[in-house]
């Protein structure tokens, strides 16, 4: 995780019902504006289905594992869309500044429409992550470890871009899927902490 | 003796010799090159090196032997020849490969050659690839190449170890020549030419294993060829040069293209690539060199062009194009310089204005000229107008258009006119007739000048025109009013209002039918401008009506609406002057399309046509009749009967032809001729016919009577009349010439009711009573009879009088024409009375043109023309 909250309040206040549906929906809408980029961009640059995009991640947070309680799992979705909502801001100044030419105005649409996406869905998260605090404000997570610098060959800073699109969609997935749990995990969470903390106790 | 000394002499010198020749190679082996360095970029190796010092010392100039091997295999081997000049210096050399240096590595060595003597190989520099770096990454080279549009260029693709290579490609991009060879199993090169441009951000050369595939971005572009640079100014405070670039525009990045706009050492780069580069300048006189230079990373290329920029203008746009209409009844077209630098330039200008599909151009000039006339050209119809400019003196060519000025928004100049009633004059126009293409007409402006006494003039703006203004004393003023629908006015409409005429001129009574009047106009040298006719009802209040006649017309029919019968109007007439109307005629209009006596009825009798009507009530006749007249034609000719006694119904015409014939029958009253009743008949040949009968059966009786006669006639002349001696006494007998001269005296003069005609004669009709005279009648007795039975085809009792005393009395005139000359009795006949001349068709008519009085522009004549005697 990128980031250890100092503070936490495990008697949090509900999260809104409406806060959730909300950011689900967004999360939804994202994920499908999301796999409509990666098709433009891929029929822009002409990628075959067997190009193989090196396996690093490029997001340093990793994948919430099952283990985490909802509240987390959300903090650490929350803090990957951070992150590639900055990597995406990059590549698209890298792309403006490099690699504009031809027509290509559905695709710059849709990348405008999927980065407006993002900033929404992290508000929304961001709020989410509040009520479920009952804080007035949540720490901005950390962005340590996010490698920003972007190839200097042009083919190689397409492929890097590329990799950025799949990062957001991969994420925007499993935003989703967090985010559909939540209300349920909101009730499961106070169980969960119990048998933690029964667990923790009987170390 | 000289054999051995020349011997002794050689051993002496050939030492010398071979020891000179083995410093020299000794020498030269020490020569070299030094400091070998190895500088790459993409596909090209320069080498540089520089000479070793004892080279300097070399008689001749050194040679240096130069190999590029690539892994291993000579690639190039090249001799290169150092001039003294050079010598001491660095020495480079370009070896370019058609393999990127990425993927394969390269070597270059060198060595130093005198003659046979070549010094050892120096240590040969390497640009090591991937080749030998052994990578495992999946790479094409070269990486972000720039390669102009036609080279043949070569790219390579590292296939990892562990993977076998599939293909090589290269898209989007149009390459032929493609060619994909194995320099080793994990490296493959692939070559192709290259025939157009990058159109996307990057062109991709793929390579592709069973797995996995890469690519490298290349860019494929066209070095400058722009040309024909044209500078001009267009604000006289500025150069602006423009060119053409056939291919560099499909540059898609335009990859460092740069333009400059040079003259002398002053350059301006021209930022946005467009063809088009602006320089401040200061104009003056003499002719100037400006110099683009354009380049990009493919190469560039210079032009120039040398001009008078004061004969190198190309104006902008007229703009705020708006039409005012003169005073003086002329539309003008006026627009606005945005750049007051114009104002001192000498202008030349064409106006277009484009109608449909006809088009009229005008042209003129003048210093910061910014309006012309548009003479000949109807603004107010749907067109559109544009002008554009150039300099009157040294035109170069013609500036930008303006935006296009629709003009049917200009209304169209109403129609004014006043009247006067009693001490007031209404001034009344006629507005346009609404037209959905047209804006409507809003107000009208109206300003009045006195143009005597001490009246004062005025403006209004009025919503009506009817009327528009009313002028309360009767003094000379000018109105001139301007229709407005908004936005523009039309063109000013005047008047000028006279004072009252002291005499009122003579009337004259102009008889009409069924509402329409025709009038004739007096010739007036005043009315150079037309005629306008208004009019009033005589017992009631004036209209606001009035028609304007041009001036080059005679005439002119006033139709009303309705007219009252036996009502009357006032109709005047005014001469249109330079300045007031004048008031030349008065008339007295009246209507007599009245109902006097019933619709006459025509009934054929053999040859002959009965005309009849009959008389209405007295109490339904609207007036009283003093006679009739009776017309007929048919197709090919015109001709009056006569008056009729008024109490007459009846009336026979003889003698007509089988033909169509209308007749036509008018009572004469005190308004005139009214009641006219018409009808027609056509003449058919049956009644004839029957009568010939009548006539043929009695001729063949006699006819065969006297052949009989003829046969018998010796035997009835025996018979009848035995011979009868001579008488002693001898006379004189007298003989047929004797016969004609004793025409008794009581047949000098013979009334005659009937007239008959020979069949040649068209329009044989009855008149009333004709007086034939002796002289006249002479030739007719002596000749007619046998001159009848020679015409072929003629009944043989027709045609016995053959010269009527032919008497028309009326030409076939209007209603009005009461005024034709008077025929008398006889007159025509006098005056044609060369001997006997029968009436052939073209006999008789009065021609009146359609006047009422007997003045100018009347011309009735008159004539007979009497047919010739037939030769025979």
């Amino acid at each position: 995780m990128a980031t250890r909250r100092t503070t936490r309040r495990l008697t949090g206040s509900e999260p809104s019902r409406t806060t959730g549906a909300r950011a689900a929906a967004i999360a939804e809408q994202l994920r499908h504006e999301c796999s409509i980029l990666l098709e433009l961009y891929k029929k822009k640059e002409s990628f075959t289905p067997d190009i193989l995009v090196a396996d690093g991640r490029l997001v340093s947070v990793p994948p919430p594992s099952s283990q985490l309680d909802a509240r987390d799992k959300l903090w650490c979705v929350h803090s990957a869309l951070l992150q590639c909502h900055i990597l995406m801001e990059r590549a698209i100044a890298k792309e403006e500044a490099e690699l504009s030419g031809g027509k290509r105005a559905d695709y710059e649409t849709q990348r405008k429409m999927v980065k407006d996406r993002l900033s929404l869905l992290l508000i929304n998260t961001g709020e989410l992550l509040r009520a479920m605090d009952g804080t007035a404000a949540v720490q901005t997570p950390s962005v340590d470890g996010l490698e920003l610098n972007s190839p200097t060959a042009l083919f190689e800073l397409k492929v890097w871009v590329y990799r950025i699109f799949r990062e957001v969609d991969y994420w925007t997935r499993t935003a989703v899927s967090v985010l559909q749990a939540l209300p349920s995990a909101t009730t499961k969470e106070r169980m969960m902490t119990t048998r933690v903390r029964s667990v923790r106790s009987t170390r | 003796m000289n054999s051995n000394m020349f011997i002794i002499w050689f051993l002496l010198i050939s030492p010398f010799c071979l020891s000179t020749q083995d410093g020299n190679i000794r020498d030269s082996g020490k020569c070299g090159p030094q400091k070998l360095t190895l500088k790459t970029s993409k596909q090209v190796i320069q080498v540089t090196w520089e000479d070793e010092p004892s080279c300097l010392a070399l008689p001749d100039r050194p040679t240096y032997e130069l190999q590029v091997l690539r892994t291993g295999e000579l690639l190039e081997n090249a001799m290169l020849t150092v001039t003294r000049d050079e010598l001491g210096s660095a020495h480079s050399w370009n070896s370019s490969s058609l393999l990127a240096l990425d993927c394969v590595s390269h070597s270059v060595r060198l060595r130093y050659r005198f003659k046979s003597h070549a010094s050892p190989w120096n240590e040969s520099q390497t640009r090591i690839g991937v080749d030998v770096a052994k990578s495992q990454s999946f790479q094409v080279y070269p990486k972000d190449g720039r390669f102009e549009v036609g080279s043949t260029v070569s790219f390579c693709c590292v296939v990892p170890e562990a993977q076998n290579f599939s293909i090589m490609s290269v898209g989007p991009l149009n390459a032929s020549n493609t060619k994909t060879t194995m320099v080793s199993r994990q490296i493959h090169a692939f070559t192709f030419q290259a025939n157009s441009a990058t159109i996307q951000s990057c062109t991709h050369v793929w390579c592709a294993t069973e797995k996995d595939a890469t690519a490298a971005c290349a860019y494929f572009g066209y070095s400058p060829d722009d040309r024909d640079l044209q500078c001009e100014t267009r604000d006289l405070q500025s150069v602006e040069c423009t060119w053409t670039a056939e291919k560099t525009h499909l540059n898609v990045l335009n990859i460092g293209q740069k333009y400059h706009l040079l003259e002398d050492t002053v350059a301006v780069e021209c930022k946005d690539n467009v063809g088009r580069c602006k320089k401040k300048v200061e104009i003056d006189a003499g002719e100037r060199t400006w110099k683009l230079r354009s380049e990009n990373v493919f190469g560039k290329v210079e032009l120039t062009d040398t001009a008078d920029l004061n004969k190198r203008v190309r104006m902008f746009a007229p703009e705020d194009l708006r039409i005012v209409a003169g005073r003086s009844g002329k539309v003008s077209l006026h627009w606005r310089w945005k750049q007051p630098q114009y104002m001192n330039l000498n202008i030349r200008c064409q106006v277009t204005v484009s109608s449909g599909e006809s088009n009229t151009s005008i042209e003129a000039s003048g210093v910061g000229l910014n309006h012309t006339v548009l003479a000949n050209v109807t603004p107010n119809v749907r067109s559109n107008a544009t002008v554009q400019c150039g300099t009157a003196a040294h035109f170069w060519k013609w500036g930008d258009p303006s935006a296009p000025f629709l003009l049917e928004d200009v209304p169209d100049a109403p129609d004014i006119w006043m009247q006067t009633r009693g001490d007031q004059v209404y001034i009344f126009c006629k507005a346009p007739p609404a037209n959905p293409n047209r804006a409507p007409i809003v107000d009208y402006e109206v300003i009045w000048n006195a143009t005597t006494g001490k009246q004062r003039g005025g403006e209004a703006i009025q919503n009506t025109c009817k009327p528009a203004l009313i002028l309360n004393d009767t003094g000379e003023y000018t109105v001139t009013l301007r229709a407005r629908n908004g936005k523009h006015s039309s063109i000013p409409s005047a008047v000028a209002v006279p004072s009252i005429a002291a005499d009122e001129p003579a009337t004259y009574r102009v008889i009409g039918s069924n509402s329409s009047f025709n009038l004739s106009l007096p010739c007036n040298n005043q009315a150079v401008c037309g005629y306008i006719l208004d009019w009033c009802p005589t017992q009631a209040e004036c209209e606001d009506e009035w028609l304007k006649v041009p001036p080059n017309q005679t005439h002119a029919t006033v139709h009303f609406k309705t007219f009252d019968k036996g009502a009357s109007k006032s109709l005047s007439v005014y001469a249109c002057t330079k300045g007031a109307p004048v008031l030349l005629e008065k008339r007295e209009l009246l209507d007599c399309s009245m109902s006097l006596f019933k619709p006459l009825k025509l009934k054929q009798r053999g040859s002959s046509v009965v005309i009849s009507w009959d008389h209405l009530n007295l109490h339904e006749q609207e007036t009283f009749i003093k006679s009739y007249t009776v017309y007929y034609a048919n197709s090919q000719q015109r001709l009056n009967l006569s008056k009729v006694d008024p109490m007459a119904t009846i009336m026979t015409v003889e003698n007509l032809e089988i033909s169509t014939y209308s007749f036509t029958v008018v009572a004469q009253t005190p308004l005139g001729r009214c009641g006219k009743s018409s009808g027609s008949i056509t003449l058919t040949g049956e009644d004839t016919a029957d009568n010939l009968w009548l006539l043929v059966i009695p001729a063949v009786f006699f006819a065969l009577l006297a052949i009989l006669c003829c046969s018998y006639w010796t035997c009835i002349k025996e018979g009848m009349c035995p011979p009868i001696p001579a008488p002693v006494l001898t006379d004189k007998w007298p003989t047929a010439a004797d016969c004609v001269a004793q025409h008794p005296e009581d047949e000098d003069t013979v009334d005659v009711s009937v007239l008959h005609s020979r069949q040649n004669l068209p329009s044989p009709f009855a008149t009333n009573l004709g007086q034939l005279t002796k002289e006249n009648l002479l030739p007719l007795f002596t000749i007619c009879p046998a001159r009848a039975h020679s015409q072929a085809g003629l009944p043989p009792f027709r045609g016995l009088l053959c010269n009527p005393s032919y008497q028309p009395i009326n030409g076939w005139m209007d209603q009005q024409s009461h005024s034709c000359p008077d025929l008398k009795d006889g007159i025509p006949l006098e005056r044609s009375a060369e001997g006997y001349q029968p009436q052939s068709q073209q006999n008789i008519f009065c021609v009146k043109q359609m006047s009422e009085e007997p003045e100018c522009l009347l011309t009735c004549s008159s004539y007979i023309s009497l047919p010739q005697l037939d030769a025979k």
